[in-house]
């Protein structure tokens, strides 16, 4: 049964696999290519820096594809595949999750292979160290943590989406409700500290990714 | 033809007037102007007088509080903050600098009420702490939260301020910095190994790979009568008035910068010479290297680098009890060899990461056939 949904899915989810996989590959290798020429030390990192939201973006939009594109086809067909099988829905709903999350490994791989390729070039500065494995970790992680949001979005209902987005109106509208009546209280700064501090939802997307540093 | 001549002859005339009268007009400014600055200026003296004056006879105004050799003058209701701050300050100052404390009897230390407006608009009442001057005014001062802890932490800043200012002058001035009192941050020594490693100037590259001499002289701890030659290389040299090339122009004859720019060290050199050169590693490396003194010294090692008479490398080597190059040679290893843990990934990242995954999951699977 696994079987069988991955290979449909991987059908509808291959040309955004390839290219990401492809994009995670160039990742590492055009960011030792753009830091190759700096003078010291110091500038190499700042230029390495500046490459890691890289990383996080593709993480970000890789998930948010792949989780879309396991659920387009379903909600084409108004859901009647998903009932005509003689499954329970938790089981099916796993089966496409595993799926789509299978389909992240060619790019973290990609990002690994590129990342290792950078590592062993012999092109970092003296003093310098080279992280491949815990930034292809931290890649799958965050891959798979979007790929999660998304696909649970994805698997409710019109209803559940007009759900969350509504509360994010609501809370744009609270803020501006707050900010008309003078009351000093940032309520949107406090929600992303409160999704971007770790263990917030998205705490893995913040803070440096950093393929070579200390 | 005398039409045109007329012509040139009455703009010339007008150009002349013309600019006279900018130019006596721009004078009656600036005159308005430099009236008004000293009016301004006096006017701010006077009130700086004035503060000072109502600032001492607020200090003239608080009680007495000896703790050690260190005097205070704290308000009634700030005694019961400063009492246990005092206290702790001296008991994290005292194992590293024992008796060299004693010179704080010299100086008074005022803890008293500020009330302070703060953002919200509220007045609210914090701790002011502050160095007495020996004019009775007040100095370097500190305003913060009343906790015992932070006011703690003032006194010692305060104190270590007044202990670096009393200190020898030749020490302060090649540390730069306010004495420290504890051993350096395990993040710090990256951070050195790359700015060995980053430097312009060759000695601090040779004191990466731990050649001892270059150390000396990238720590300013062995003088240099010719820094351009003994701390730079060459291809240094050359990149150094490649980069500040813009500033010579005008100053120094472009042949020198363009035989320079073609290899000619001798040329290098002499434009060096008279420039103003970039220390081979920054001042917080000094810092750092105190600080390994206070590590390998171990107790009273403060107290050994601020009573010894002498030259930095004497006290720096009476601090840590051991030669200098020694103290040198340990750093100059640890710097290259300290690893600090990637940023990247750690359990709280993983273990957040998977925790949303799960939830995001179970809510997936809790999503409704019907549509």
């Amino acid at each position: 049964m696994f079987q069988a949904i991955a290979a449909t899915q991987w059908k509808w989810t291959r040309t955004t696999a390839l290219l990401a996989a492809v994009v995670g590959f160039a990742l590492p290798i055009a960011s030792l290519q753009s830091a190759h020429e700096t003078a010291t030390p110091q500038e190499f990192i700042a230029r390495m820096q500046n490459w890691g939201i890289g990383y996080a973006l593709l993480a970000a939009g890789s998930g948010l594809l792949i989780a879309l594109a396991a659920w387009g086809h379903d909600h084409q067909g108004r859901h009647v595949y998903a009932l005509s099988l003689p499954v329970s829905r938790v089981r099916y709903v796993m089966l496409r999750f595993g799926a789509g999350a299978l389909f992240l490994a060619p790019i973290t791989i990609a990002v690994l292979v590129g990342s290792l390729i950078v590592a062993m070039s012999g092109a970092i500065p003296q003093g310098l160290h080279a992280f491949p494995i815990a930034l292809s970790v931290r890649f799958a992680l965050a891959g798979l943590v979007s790929y999660a949001i998304f696909f649970a979005i994805g698997s409710g209902t019109t209803r559940t989406a007009a759900v969350v987005l509504g509360s994010f109106a609501f809370l744009l509208f609270v803020q501006f409700i707050l900010s008309l009546v003078n009351v000093e209280f940032n309520l949107l700064s406090r929600l992303g500290d409160f999704v971007f501090a770790r263990p917030g939802l998205l705490s893995v997307f913040s803070g440096r990714w950093m393929l070579i540093d200390v | 033809m005398s039409r045109r001549i007329a012509l040139r002859v009455l703009v010339a005339i007008a150009i002349v007037c013309g600019s006279g009268t900018v130019r006596a007009q721009d004078i009656q400014a600036y005159e308005r102007r430099v009236d008004t600055l000293h009016a301004t200026l006096s006017h701010a003296r006077a009130l700086r007088r004035s503060h000072d004056s109502i600032s001492a006879n607020r200090v003239r105004a608080l009680d007495s509080l000896s703790v050690g050799p260190v005097r205070f003058k704290v308000s009634p209701w700030a005694r019961g903050y400063a009492l246990p701050a005092a206290r702790l300050a001296l008991a994290s100052l005292l194992p590293q600098f024992g008796r060299a404390l004693d010179t704080l009897s010299r100086v008074a230390y005022v803890v008293r009420d500020e009330l302070v407006n703060d953002v919200a608009n509220h007045d609210t009442t914090f701790v002011l702490v502050g160095e007495i001057a020996a004019d009775g005014t007040m100095q370097s001062s500190q305003v913060v939260a009343p906790q015992v802890d932070l006011v703690a932490i003032a006194i010692r800043t305060a104190m270590l301020r007044s202990l670096s200012r009393s200190s020898d002058a030749t020490l302060m001035a090649w540390l730069t910095a306010v004495l420290p009192h504890d051993t350096a941050d395990q993040a710090e020594w990256p951070r050195a190994r790359v700015e060995l490693l980053s430097s312009r100037a060759a000695v601090a590259r040779r004191c990466y790979v731990g050649n001892v001499p270059a150390c000396r002289l990238a720590f300013g701890v062995a003088a240099t009568a010719d820094p351009a030659a003994d701390l730079f290389d060459s291809a240094d040299r050359r990149a150094l008035v490649e980069g500040s090339g813009r500033r010579y122009r005008g100053r120094v004859a472009d042949v020198a910068v363009e035989s320079c720019l073609r290899g000619a060290d001798t040329a290098c050199l002499s434009l060096l010479r008279s420039a103003v050169l970039p220390q081979p590693i920054s001042n917080v490396q000094r810092r750092n290297l105190v600080q390994l003194a206070l590590t390998v010294g171990g107790a009273n090692a403060m107290e050994r680098l601020l009573m010894t008479e002498g030259s930095v490398e004497r006290r720096l080597s009476a601090a840590a009890g051991i030669p200098a190059d020694s103290l040198l040679s340990i750093w100059s290893s640890r710097a290259r060899n300290t690893m600090q843990p990637p940023d990247n990934m750690s359990f709280s990242i993983a273990g957040a990461a998977l925790g949303w995954i799960l939830v995001c999951g179970s809510l997936a699977a809790r999503s409704s056939r019907w549509r």
